[in-house]
């Protein structure tokens, strides 16, 4: 390989071997629980705060359901959420290009404003460019997390049931017999992005929305023992993230995953799998096995109506398994980049 | 004192007692016994041209001789001539595949003075199971499941007596010391009889045999729909076990080759052209897969039964193992089970032998023919994963390689982690392959077959080279014709291309020796709207192979056609013969739903009415990437390339069926248009070097007899299967290119 290709930043199997290539050898390090090289959502760099950064870059930025404004607030508080950080502070900075149109960007700050306000987080520090490359509107950000007494409450009445030496909630958390919660239906974002690239009218939006707002109740009622926002990738690649990092396999069954009929028929359409596709508004939760129904409760309360326990982790195998509505069971493979045929 | 030493399948087949009868008849003393590295010591005193003449004449029939030595040598001689202990742990001395009952064994189990009478697990040195019921190596008793079943005086006695024709056999066993079978039901318990009767009766009952568990139940139409629902299979094909080869001739036109190949000690079914309707068991289809029993069992049941013809098919749900074991009772609700209690240590199906323009194909190489190794001169040891579906292993060691049963659909987690994981593990082990220079795979990123050679090669820290699916294909002919130079025609279904893209019509040039991989030609390519998903709903292939789309109009009936057209743009781009004729096969409307691998081709072949015609293929000249070093080299090199066009010709085909002219006569031309394109870009390829074919769509007879309309005779294998079954094989043949 001489050059980067479009697959080495997909977020699947080719990101990881690049990382691990040429990046992480020059600049691992960490501040304090959780380094680099783990690739969690976001790091400490002290007992009380976590920090995460993330680009924007998505066409059309304006969709069904919100904009690259709306997708960027959210998306990085939910990387701090999951860790059990309360979002608190983000940068902005904007990279625009010559002749964007005006009313766009404005729609774009709008979604900004809203979501500052849902999340409840300030804005402190931003910067602004405008060049002539062809990039429509690129926004990044970085994101600043408190620790939260619904992380106290969380890790307390989990280390009643049993041991847990982190600090945050891990990734690497899951233990045999945990049950697998995805807090509502799947693949919406991708589903409507690739929609509206197609020209296909569609019913249903992107699912763009700060999960703090629901992870937190979740985190009240206690018991989770690893988190993560499935986005690109999907639950596919969260699933197989916390398989491999916990050591453990993950069974779920087809039949228990929220997922719309819409959304199914258009992903059927197109060929592509809605366990890869990406959300930005779900969490997909590994909760020890005696507070698993309480965590779903606390969910549906907080208004995620369609979350569902969708199976378990398990030390019977190492992949992650799914069960098909007929009985059959086929490996959930860590997604690489586009769906490949291999039907026969 | 005289050393001679005997390889080829010489252990498990009566080789040492066979040899011993013979020197003691010319009065010889010495030894025999099987040495570390597979082959067979033979120690005597005098005379070894007489001996070794009488040998080669007299052998028994499951014996090959691939080669011998003889040499002077001292030592110690014995009194007599003995049969002594295996020499260490054997290395490489496999036993042969599990072979149908001898006509003396069957004789005997029909003989109601014998001992064996009615006794479905009598066998001898000539017959029974072998690898089905192999543990380790050698094949001596205490290494297989019969372990379990200590010899009463009576079989010790047939085992020591060295005129008896059991003397030595491994798989001796009688109805007082041997296992046994029992009918279960929910009415009680019973025997063959029982199990007879419920056939006849139109139940649907499970049978374990020598290498997993069949369902069988009747041919009548009622009874095989009821099997339909049962196994979830509304469309696919079932073998079905024949009475005798009279009753075989009354089911289908039989050939002088395909009465051989159902008779011969593999027993393998037959894909044969019908004569009988048989509507239910193989819809809509002009061939049927047949078999003649095997087992003194399938004897007993048939002396019962008032059927000639059962269904015999595989116990398990789509895509998953055959059941082995008795978990079945749980998991399947069927009238009743017919089960015995040896245990089948190696689960081996059915193997499957079609013969196509009179040339013998294997579909699956399974029973009958596992673990016959093959010579491939290759110096290191390797492992090769195979493919996906239909997938196979292979192992090399020792200058030759094994290849596995067939293992199935590796996509299905349950086939993927219970049975090609353990094959894997199995072979490695058995063969003592302690050190792996290779572990190959597939270039498939998803494949669960490649990702497990790579943890596997990493842990092992050997090398992990992954090979394109079909220079794979056409390296395990090679392998098999042991060819240096070839042009493959290989098509297929779908594999992996070295350029990431979704290859399936090629035509390959493959120099070891000069270290030439060259693509010099493929298909015209065209999208797979929905990827996967155009495969089961081949319409949506069609869409894309059109020019003028105001033709679908008249299958809107089945697909949203509109909301097709618009998801154009996203379809996986393909070269794949495999999803044209499917296209074909959904535009003249024969097929518009797979319900099973190779469904819509299939249909298409048994519609097609065959005739001179005139096509003209269409091919243009392109230069990109096509040069590569090696099968596993991804970058490439620019050169020039033949790409068949099929737009033009698949809208004039499309044109004429809905003018009205018949689908028999354009299916059989658009067969012929893409067998005879590939054909000539190949013949041009190939500067005096053989043309050979690999892939499943060679299975198509048509397409075959047209390939060579243009190309003369052509290399077809015979020994390993063509399609996926075979990839193992030049997997391994691939690191060929690694040592020129
Ligand atoms: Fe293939
Ligand atoms: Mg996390
Ligand atoms: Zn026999
Ligand atoms: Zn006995």
């Amino acid at each position: 390989m001489s050059v980067i290709r479009k697959e080495d930043g997909a977020g699947g199997k080719y990101m990881v071997e690049l990382l691990k290539k040429h990046v992480f050898p020059k600049i691992a390090s960490r501040a304090g629980e959780i380094a680099l090289e783990d690739m969690e959502d976001s790091s400490d760099f002290c007992d009380d705060f976590a920090f995460t950064t993330d680009s924007y870059v998505v066409s059309p930025p304006i969709f069904r359901g919100g904009s690259i404004g709306s997708l960027s607030v959210c998306g990085t508080s939910n990387d701090l959420a999951v860790m059990g950080a309360k979002p608190e502070f983000m940068s902005l900075a904007l990279v625009i290009q010559d002749g964007f149109p005006l009313g766009d960007f404005r729609r774009i700050m709008d979604d900004i404003r809203d979501s500052v306000e849902l999340v409840n987080l300030s804005i402190i520090t931003g910067d602004t460019k405008v060049v002539e490359s062809n990039v429509g509107i690129i926004v990044n950000t970085a994101g600043i997390g408190r620790r939260s007494e619904e992380l106290e409450r969380n890790l307390e009445v989990l280390r009643e049931l049993r041991d847990y030496p982190y600090r945050w909630v891990r990734d690497k958390g899951l233990k045999e017999g945990d049950a697998i919660i995805v807090s509502g239906s799947i693949a919406e974002h991708a589903a409507v992005i690739m929609a509206e690239r197609m020209g296909f009218e569609v019913e249903f939006k992107s699912d763009v929305y700060p999960v703090w707002l629901f992870v937190r109740e979740a985190l009240r009622r206690g018991g989770v023992t690893a988190m993560k926002d499935p986005t690109r990738g999907g639950i596919a690649a969260a699933l197989n993230e916390m398989a491999e990092k916990s050591g453990v396999g993950i069974k779920i069954f087809e039949e228990r995953i929220p997922l719309k009929d819409e959304v199914r028929g258009l992903c059927e359409l197109l060929g592509l799998d809605p366990l890869t596709m990406a959300n930005e508004g779900k969490v997909v939760f590994g909760v020890h096995p005696e507070m698993a129904d309480e965590v779903l409760k606390a969910l549906h309360k907080a208004g995620q109506k369609e979350a569902e326990i969708i199976g378990y982790a398990t030390k019977e195998f190492a992949e992650v398994v799914l069960e098909t509505a007929v009985g059959t069971t086929r490996v959930v493979p860590q997604p690489i980049s586009d769906p490949i045929p291999r039907v026969c | 004192m005289f050393k001679i030493t005997v390889r080829g399948v010489v252990q498990g087949v009566g080789f040492r007692p066979f040899v011993h009868r013979i020197a003691s008849r010319m009065g010889l003393r010495g030894y025999v016994r099987n040495t570390g590295d597979g082959s067979v010591e033979i120690v005597v005193d005098r005379n070894p041209e007489e001996f070794l003449n009488i040998l080669l004449k007299e052998r028994p029939p499951l014996v090959v001789i691939e080669d011998f030595s003889v040499a002077k040598t001292n030592g110690e001689i014995p009194e007599t001539f003995r049969i002594v202990e295996s020499g260490g742990k054997s290395l490489l001395s496999l036993p042969p595949p599990d072979v149908a009952v001898c006509d003396k064994c069957l004789e005997e189990v029909l003989d109601s003075k014998n001992r064996r009478y009615l006794y479905p697990f009598t066998s001898c040195t000539d017959c029974g199971p072998r690898f089905t019921i192999s543990k380790s190596l050698p094949f001596d008793r205490e290494n297989t499941s019969l372990a379990d079943f200590p010899l009463c005086p009576d079989c010790r006695k047939e085992y020591g007596d060295i005129k008896d024709r059991r003397y030595f056999a491994q798989t001796i066993a009688c109805p007082r010391c041997g296992p046994q079978y029992r009918f279960v039901w929910k009415g009680g318990e019973g025997g063959i009889g029982d199990a007879a009767n419920a056939l006849d009766s139109g139940k649907i009952i499970a049978i374990k045999g020598i290498g997993g568990y069949h369902i069988a139940c009747l041919t009548e139409d009622d009874v095989v729909l009821r099997l339909r629902k049962l196994l979830n299979r509304p469309q696919q094909p079932f073998a079905v076990m024949v009475r005798d080869l009279s009753s075989a001739e009354r089911v289908a036109e039989l050939s002088n080759e395909e009465r051989a190949e159902l008779l011969s000690p593999a027993r393998p079914i037959v894909v044969v052209r019908k004569k009988l309707p048989f509507e239910a068991v193989a819809p809509e289809l002009d061939t049927i897969g047949i078999m003649l029993p095997y087992t003194p069992l399938h004897h007993l049941l048939f002396q019962e039964l008032k059927a000639d013809y059962l269904v015999m098919t595989s116990a398990n749900l789509p895509g998953e193992p055959m059941y082995i074991d008795e978990s079945i009772m749980e998991k399947m609700e069927l009238d009743g089970f017919l089960v015995h209690n040896l245990e089948i240590a190696n689960r081996v199906d059915d193997s499957v032998v079609k013969y196509v323009g009179g040339r013998r194909l294997l579909i699956r190489r399974s029973r009958g023919f596992v673990p016959q190794p093959i010579k491939i001169d290759i110096g290191f040891n390797a492992i090769a994963v195979g493919a996906e579906l239909y997938n196979s292993i292979a192992l090399l060691k020792e200058g030759k390689a094994v290849v596995s049963q067939y293992i199935g659909n590796t996509a299905n987690f349950r086939t993927y982690n219970e049975f090609f994981k353990r094959a894997v593990k199995f072979f490695a082990r058995y063969m003592n392959l302690e050190k792996i220079d290779y572990i190959i795979s597939d270039m498939h990123p998803l494949f669960n077959t490649t990702n497990f050679a790579e943890k596997l090669s990493k842990e092992l820290s050997c090398r992990h080279i992954k090979v394109q699916h079909h220079f794979a294909h056409a390296l395990s002919v090679m392998a098999e014709k042991g060819l240096e130079r070839a042009v493959a025609i290989t098509v297929d279904g779908v594999g992996y291309g070295m350029d990431g893209k979704v290859w399936g019509g090629e035509v390959l040039l493959i120099d070891l020796e000069k270290g030439r991989f060259e693509r010099r030609g493929r298909l015209e390519t065209f999208g797979l709207i929905g990827g996967d998903a155009a495969t089961y709903r081949p319409l949506r292939i069609a869409v894309s192979l059109l020019k003028r789309h105001e033709l679908l109009e008249h299958y809107c009936k089945y697909e949203d056609v509109e909301r097709l057209i618009k998801a154009l743009p996203l379809a996986v781009k393909t070269t794949s013969v495999g999803r044209f004729l499917d296209a074909v096969s959904a535009m003249l409307e024969v097929c518009l739903e797979r319900t099973y691998e190779g469904e819509p081709a299939m249909k298409l072949e048994a519609a097609a009415e065959p005739h001179e015609v005139e096509v003209k293929p269409e091919i243009e000249r392109r230069r990109e990437t096509c040069v590569y070093n090696s099968p596993f080299d991804t970058e490439g090199r620019q050169g020039e390339i033949k790409v068949l066009m099929l737009r033009d010709f698949f809208t004039r085909c499309m044109e004429r069926y809905l003018e009205g002219e018949g689908r028999g006569k354009i299916a059989y031309e658009a067969i012929a248009y893409v067998a005879r394109g590939l054909g000539e870009i190949a013949l041009d390829a190939a500067r005096n070097c053989k043309i050979l074919i690999s892939g499943g769509v060679g299975y198509n007879r048509y397409f075959l007899r047209e390939v060579e309309r243009v190309c003369g005779e052509i290399v077809v294998p015979s020994l390993y299967p063509l399609g996926d079954n075979g990839i193992s094989l030049g997997q391994i043949y691939a690191l060929k290119a690694l040592e020129g």
